[in-house]
């Protein structure tokens, strides 16, 4: 299983329907980045994770992994807005030449609600993951009326994707058996060699697909049955009251600004 | 003698300052390494993330037309490009060991470009950015307009045109493969620093202090990782030609190109040198496509402070000369400090490759 499937398929809301679960994600997410205050996120960041505990039954070290994911480009990135150069002294910097390079009290600000804002749709967004096979999120994108295209697309590509896999598994076990990432330059050719070989192989299995698709009548058109879901008022009601007092807080700030 | 003076100490003020940023960086990617770059789920501000949406649609939009065109008359290609998107995802999550010792992973955009063209590569790219950010939290939905943008079509095209380009001006096959790769991924990281700088302005110093920040620290990952999924590239081509050509050949009919394959060029001359003399020959090439032409083009526009600063001396007092005149006067004030930041970006490598090297035995172990 990949990624945030793995997560997926052991949720207690597995069942539940993806559209639902993808609306209060969606929610969410929209209240984080519309509202962009620092409270409402950190609010959306601490819920999201409270509402996939208790209704996904992950635990709190399965997310804090997945969390670890993107903070790397955000830390990354965050620290460079913050660090500037500027001509007055800031809040922390040191002087070299006549310009002082560090922080601002004002870009020390930013960065914050930058991380919060971020870690808070983040949050939100892995509640919808967490919960949701990505079979589901296909019934979900056809119910949505998204491109029936792109649905097929997607659906196939997943699919393929643990064909592929496997594939990719078993030449490199063969590889690593004959030594194959042994130094640098041995493990170029190798990781090109295998590259190469699994596209020439995903070039066969298209012919091989095709033609069996070709003989059960294929006319260009894949039609694919979903599961019946289960509509659960808990996780919407919870949903539905969390995004209203996020409105509410945003509400409250503004009367208090 | 004054302003030379002067000069010197601003100078070296902003190798510090790029030091400082690069050290930060190689600490912050010790503590959560930083995959390719895509820009994290939530980044972008509102205005900016729909923007980029927006941007990226038309190329989204055209790319279906022709699919759905296509499949009239080709219904594999739905199952070629689906299985296409397969083996992109696959390769994404690839690691290729990277010049400064840790791992990075190919983005495989340029393969791509060059088999299929630009135009599908927007959908592959929509759809394989999609999985990335659904199951791996690579990038994210509310960025994926300005990751689409920077990774699938701005960089499809660029390798693809690099490519073209090369073989009809009578480059070989892996030259024209390297480049497409390099500059595909190198670009990639210049829109992708430029989405953020636009997002992000520098409180002093505005867009421009802003996109030298992101080029000068994200060029410490990126650099490599360009050269390196150039280099694979050529490995992977070499491979492919080497071993089949029918059924390559067979791909472009199937995606409706008809009989002008761009593949068949594929096979025109494959000529291969000894692996580590081609990459250094490359290396070197790739370091002097990004320096020439900031020679050759002079009078590039934005004119630094220093540059006023003579001006104005040369105003004030007329008999001044400059006591020492550079070797090689770059043709400006911004392009002198890209190439300080390239320098302490080779510098940052240098370190990065140390580093690695000490750290690199202890995740020996892992897996794909």
């Amino acid at each position: 299983m990949l990624g945030t499937d793995k997560y997926a398929y052991q949720s207690n809301i597995k069942r539940v329907d993806p559209v639902d679960k993808l609306l209060v994600s969606f929610g969410i997410l929209f209240a984080c980045i519309f509202f962009d205050r620092w409270q409402i996120s950190l609010a959306a960041f601490a819920g999201m994770i409270a509402m996939n505990i208790y209704f996904g039954g992950h635990t709190l070290p399965d997310i804090g992994r997945m969390l670890r994911v993107p903070a790397g480009f955000i830390a990354l990135a965050t620290l460079t807005i913050v660090l500037g150069r500027y001509s007055d002294a800031p809040l922390l910097g040191i002087r070299l030449g006549e310009y002082f390079y560090g922080m601002t009290r004002e870009s020390l600000y930013q960065g914050f609600s930058i991380v919060a804002k971020s870690f808070g749709i983040i949050a939100s967004m892995y509640f919808f993951m967490m919960n949701t096979t990505m079979v589901d999120f296909g019934a979900a994108m056809e119910r949505l009326r998204v491109p029936k295209l792109f649905t097929e697309l997607t659906e196939l590509v997943y699919r393929f994707i643990f064909v592929l896999t496997e594939q990719a598994h078993r030449i490199k076990t063969a590889q690593e058996a004959r030594l194959g990432y042994h130094d640098l330059s041995t493990s170029y050719r190798s990781t090109g060699i295998l590259a190469g070989q699994l596209l020439l192989e995903s070039l066969r299995r298209t012919d091989r697909i095709y033609d069996a698709l070709e003989s059960r009548g294929y006319q260009g058109e894949l039609t694919m049955l979903h599961e019946e879901y289960e509509r659960d008022e808990k996780v919407v009601g919870a949903g539905i009251l969390f995004a209203g007092s996020l409105v509410l807080i945003f509400v409250l700030l503004r009367g208090l600004a | 003698m004054k302003v030379f003076l002067e000069k010197v100490k601003r100078d070296r003020s902003d190798i510090r300052l790029l030091m400082t940023m690069a050290a930060f960086a190689v600490a912050a990617l010790l503590w959560a390494p930083a995959r390719a770059m895509h820009i994290a789920e939530g980044f972008l501000p509102m205005r900016w993330a729909a923007i980029w949406y927006v941007v990226a649609l038309p190329f989204v939009f055209y790319g279906f037309k022709r699919l759905n065109s296509v499949l009239k008359d080709h219904p594999k290609a739905k199952i070629l490009l689906a299985m296409a998107g397969a083996f992109a995802f696959i390769l994404s999550a690839l690691k290729i060991p990277s010049l400064t010792g840790s791992c990075s992973h190919p983005t495989g955009i340029a393969l791509g470009a060059i088999l299929f063209g630009p135009g599908p590569m927007a959908i592959i790219g929509l759809i394989v950015l999609l999985f990335q950010a659904l199951l791996l939290a690579h990038g994210g939905i509310t960025t994926l307009g300005a990751n689409l943008f920077s990774m699938g079509i701005i960089g499809a095209w660029v390798a693809y045109g690099t490519y073209r380009l090369m073989r009809k001006s009578g480059l070989s096959m892996p030259i024209a493969v390297f480049f497409a790769a390099f500059l595909g991924d190198l670009m990639t990281y210049v829109v992708t620093a430029l989405q953020l700088a636009v997002a992000f302005p520098a409180a002093e110093g505005g867009m421009t202090a802003s996109l030298v920040k992101f080029l000068g620290i994200f060029a410490v990952t990126q650099v490599p990782i360009a050269i390196a999924e150039g280099i694979l590239s050529v490995i992977i081509f070499g491979f492919i030609a080497q071993y089949s050509s029918e059924q390559l050949i067979g791909l472009d009919k199937d995606m409706g190109y008809g009989d002008e394959t761009q593949l068949k060029r594929l096979y025109e001359s494959n000529k291969s040198g000894s692996l580590r003399g081609r990459t250094i020959a490359l290396v070197i090439a790739a370091a002097l496509v990004a320096i020439i032409p900031l020679y050759v083009v002079k009078d590039a526009e934005f004119g630094g402070a220093d540059g006023a600063a003579m001006d104005i001396v040369a105003e004030i007092d007329p008999s001044f000369e400059p006591i020492f005149e550079p070797l090689l006067e770059p043709a400006s004030g911004e392009i002198e400090s890209m190439l300080f930041a390239l320098q302490a970006a080779f510098g940052a490598g240098i370190i990065g490759y140390g580093l690695g090297r000490i750290t690199k035995g202890k995740n020996k172990e892992k897996e794909v």
